[in-house]
């Protein structure tokens, strides 16, 4: 601080002086009172600036993980309170769709290890999206709305300010780590296997966040960046379902960010040596991060051109056209990437069910725990249309989400200051997100039913698939209302209410009856409503009343957005 | 000799297949307040943003007192900027926002900024995204005066104020260059530069077409006047300063590039029932300026020479 005060002082001394030579511009200058001068911090400035940006969310995911290890361990805890027998282990380990969904498993007699096992790759994913959604809003949407150029107007190089963000990023992953680390080994799993586990996890996050930040220089505008470096994640998830395909493959999972924590296994039959890709993967890509920003342009990237092109004048005629138009790619893309996603899984069903009918000894286990259900085909099928569902209702949530981002920007503005109703707009927005959602459903559905024929089983018909996933339907419905209730009422939390209810209502139904839940704790997610459809009958009532009330929701939202203030970020 | 405040030496930069500058050399004084005018698109932000080191050019140099752009710890000690659509991060409230931008460059007169808000009637203690465009404005304002830099780079710095914070913004660029500040002012509000600026420089289509002090230019801006007479048109073919003359209803229409007083004297010998002055928008200006040919300038110039500051272009009727 001392040598600060000192260099702003020195300014002040240069200032006089300029003012000495210039007599007649002395005279003309007003007095000013002895000045309080802050010295320069340009650098510690901009690294505060950007934990600021980030802190929240990363106190967020550092708490809301270390719970879910938390949960995972009691989990095990009360599920297998002896431990996974080595016949389950065995079976685990040679199932093929296990294999491939959770990874190879481990230690599966310790909580910790169980917790690797089941919960790992759900919260490399979270940590991963949540890392490249992070980096490329500090990387890229700041200089989208060029906030960047007041902070690079300062004495800061734009190298310097990139380099200190993917500080702060690596900061945020340690500290994920660390929480991660503590629950751990506060919920008595050992100090060592907690160390590792969060070590490893702030690796991966770490590592998505520099992709990101390689990402942002390469293309311009935040939503182009976090694209690409969400394709970089698809990949490397396929990756990891080749490489734990079989032992053969095994080598595969060192190419691939979410094989690492395979190759580590922190409590048991560790293996150290992946620990250097965790840790020298993040610095080499932020240091190629850093070593692209100083050949590019701010606002500038080095793979686009905003060159000028000929008008497409189509679905520009309506609010309603021109909302599918900006959202369709995304639709397209999750059609995609879901239907590739349920092929896989459709493909390994039969495996899956071959391989359980060689197992008379583990289907008696699964009866005696009460999950008979999931033996059968239909059953398990049944069980894979569920996570679909959830899947479609985050994104019904999220394309809400699109249209309050129109609102937040302020360009709804445009289009309500024209002959639009408040209704007529929003309610666009609504039924093209319901439709997205139900044909989002349908292709998974159909996606499924490619897979199952194209591992040559007939055990599985068109109309199972379809009728599997579409039993979601009513939650998705249910979801998109309450998501239009919430744009209605708390614009803010258009995306979190809806996504949270979801999310924490999946968790309840699957992991409640295991944790001996009260009946009507269970019964306020959505999903427990839900029946095992194919293998029993739909469940009419409560889909009739899921559906009936997300559309009351929607029209109250509906409703709601017309008696509220347009508000903007 | 202290080096020049802002100096470029055939500055370019291309965005792809189009040319935003082509070959820019200017020199702006110490102490100097410089107009830089362009229609929309004439490449004045993209000059700043050069200037700043935000865009790496294409081709040619450019220094801050001396100091290469490139070199951007060392040349953005002495350099504030305001962009001219100011986003500030909306969960930092303004007090927190010159906080932040004080803390980058360092060396805030406290005394002084606690002025520079009461002079602009800023309250301090809203989040940034309550405020309006015109207060965002205001938070950059106070952030460039109060480091008291010696280079202003300002891009349309009053866009979005009302008239009683623009003339308070013109009282502080003049006490900055009294004080010895450079102030490198881009507008495309002639009104503002014809105000404040020493000399002006006018780009076209990234081209620099004139660098000029402002008399010079004002020698080249015209008055229109509309005149309604009683009596017959007089005739101005003899008088220089006259580049245009169109009948009206009932009258005469008269563009005027310089002193227009043999002018008025003709039309009121003719009998005025009415008459209105237009002053010139940028745009005539513009037009004139590309539409006349150099010699028809040079005769001008001539012609009014030595009659030293001609009449001022603005004002209504």
């Amino acid at each position: 601080m001392t040598s600060a005060t000192h260099h702003g002082a020195h300014e002040v001394k240069d200032t006089s002086n300029r003012k000495a030579r210039d007599v007649a511009a002395a005279s003309a200058a007003r007095d000013v009172a002895p000045r309080i001068v802050q010295g320069a911090r340009p650098r510690r400035t901009v690294l505060m600036l950007y934990a600021r940006l980030t802190r929240r969310g990363a106190l967020l995911m550092a708490a809301s993980q270390a719970m879910y290890v938390g949960i995972e361990v009691a989990s095990f805890n009360a599920a297998y309170p002896d431990g996974v027998s080595p016949l389950q282990f065995a079976m685990f380990q040679d199932n093929p769709a296990v294999r491939m969904m959770q990874g190879v498993p481990s230690a599966l007699d310790s909580a910790g290890g169980f917790t690797v096992w089941d919960g790992g790759w759900i919260i490399q994913l979270l940590l991963a999206v949540w890392a490249l959604m992070t980096t490329s809003r500090l990387l890229r949407g700041e200089e989208d709305v060029e906030r960047t150029d007041l902070v690079l107007a300062g004495p800061v190089r734009a190298t310097a300010a990139t380099a200190l963000s993917l500080v702060v990023m690596a900061a945020a992953a340690l500290l994920i780590g660390v929480a991660v680390t503590v629950a751990m080994s506060v919920s008595g799993t050992g100090l060592a296997g907690s160390a590792l586990l969060g070590l490893g996890l702030a690796g991966v996050t770490a590592t998505f966040a520099s992709v990101a930040a390689v990402t942002s220089q390469l293309v311009n505008v935040r939503r182009r960046a976090a694209g690409l470096a969400a394709g970089v994640l698809g990949v490397a998830y396929v990756l990891r379902m080749v490489g734990n395909s079989t032992d053969a493959r095994s080598w595969v999972r060192w190419s691939t960010p979410l094989g690492w924590m395979d190759e580590l296994r922190p409590y048991g039959d560790t293996d150290l040596r992946a620990l250097l890709p965790m840790l020298a993967v993040p610095v080499l890509l932020a240091a190629l991060a850093v070593t692209l920003r100083a050949r590019r342009d701010t606002g500038g990237a080095l793979l686009a051109t905003d060159a000028g092109r000929e008008p497409h004048l189509r679905l520009l005629a309506s609010p309603i056209a021109f909302a599918w138009r900006t959202n369709r790619a995304v639709l397209l893309a999750w059609v995609l990437g879901l239907g590739a996603y349920a092929a896989v899984m459709g493909a390994l069903i039969s495996t899956m069910i071959d391989w359980l009918a060689q197992d008379k000894s583990y289907q008696q286990i699964m009866a005696d725990l009460g999950l008979d259900q999931a033996l059968t085909t239909l059953g398990f099928l049944a069980m894979i249309g569920v996570i679909f569902g959830v899947a479609v209702a985050l994104q019904v949530a999220w394309r809400m989400g699109a249209a309050r981002t129109e609102e937040e920007a302020g360009r709804v503005e445009a289009i309500l200051a024209r002959p639009v109703s408040r209704v007529r707009w929003l309610g666009g927005h609504a039924l093209l997100s319901l439709l997205g959602g139900a044909l989002l459903l349908a292709a998974t559905g159909t996606a499924l039913w490619l897979g199952v024929a194209a591992s040559g089983s007939d055990e599985i018909t068109w109309g199972d698939a379809m009728r599997s996933v579409l039993n979601t339907l009513p939650v998705v419905v249910l979801i998109g209302g309450l998501a239009v209730l919430t744009f209605g009422l708390l614009p803010r939390l258009t995306v979190a209410v809806p996504v949270t209810v979801s999310v924490v209502g999946y968790l309840v139904t699957l992991l409640g009856p295991a944790l001996s839940w009260p009946a009507w704790v269970l019964n306020l997610s959505p999903f427990t409503h839900l029946t095992l459809v194919p293998a029993v009958p739909w469940a009419a009532t409560a889909g009739i009343v899921m559906t009936c009330l997300g559309l009351v929701f929607l029209g109250v939202g509906l409703l709601a957005f017309r008696r509220r203030d347009i508000v903007g970020s | 000799m202290a080096p020049a405040a802002i100096r470029t030496l055939g500055l370019t930069k291309h965005f792809g297949r189009v040319v935003a500058l082509d070959g820019l050399d200017l020199e702006v004084c110490p102490g100097e307040i410089f107009g830089f005018l362009g229609p929309n698109g004439a490449g004045k932000s993209t000059t700043i943003r050069l200037l700043l080191g935000l865009l790496r050019p294409t081709a040619g140099e450019a220094w801050l007192a001396g100091v290469p752009v490139s070199d951007v710890e060392h040349a953005h000690r002495s350099v504030s900027y305001v962009p001219g659509d100011v986003s500030l991060w909306p969960q930092l409230t303004g007090a927190e926002s010159l906080e932040l931008l004080g803390s980058l460059s360092g060396g805030v007169d406290v005394a002084y900024r606690d002025e520079l808000l009461e002079r602009l009637d800023l309250d301090p203690s809203q989040r940034a995204r309550s405020y309006s465009k015109g207060n965002r404005q205001k938070i950059a304002l106070v952030a460039a005066f109060m480091t008291r830099p010696d280079i202003l780079l300002l891009d349309e710095p009053t866009v979005g104020l009302d008239p009683l914070m623009e003339a308070e913004f013109q009282s502080l660029a003049r006490e900055a260059a009294e004080r010895g500040q450079t102030v490198f002012l881009s507008s495309h509000l002639l009104d503002e530069v014809e105000d404040l600026c020493h000399r002006v420089a006018i780009l076209r289509s990234g081209v620099l077409v004139e660098v000029a002090a402002l008399e010079d230019l004002r020698r080249l801006t015209t008055t229109i006047f509309e005149a309604s007479l009683s009596g017959p048109v007089p005739v101005f073919n003899d008088l220089p300063e006259v580049i245009g003359v169109e009948p009206m209803d009932g009258g005469v229409r008269v563009t005027v590039s310089g002193a227009p007083g043999a002018v008025l004297t003709r039309l009121n010998a003719a009998g005025i029932t009415r008459l209105h002055s237009q002053a010139p928008t940028l745009e005539q200006i513009f037009l004139t300026y590309y539409e006349t040919s150099s010699s028809q300038r040079d005769a001008v110039a001539a012609a009014h020479g030595q009659s030293g500051v001609a009449g001022r272009g603005g004002g209504g009727s």
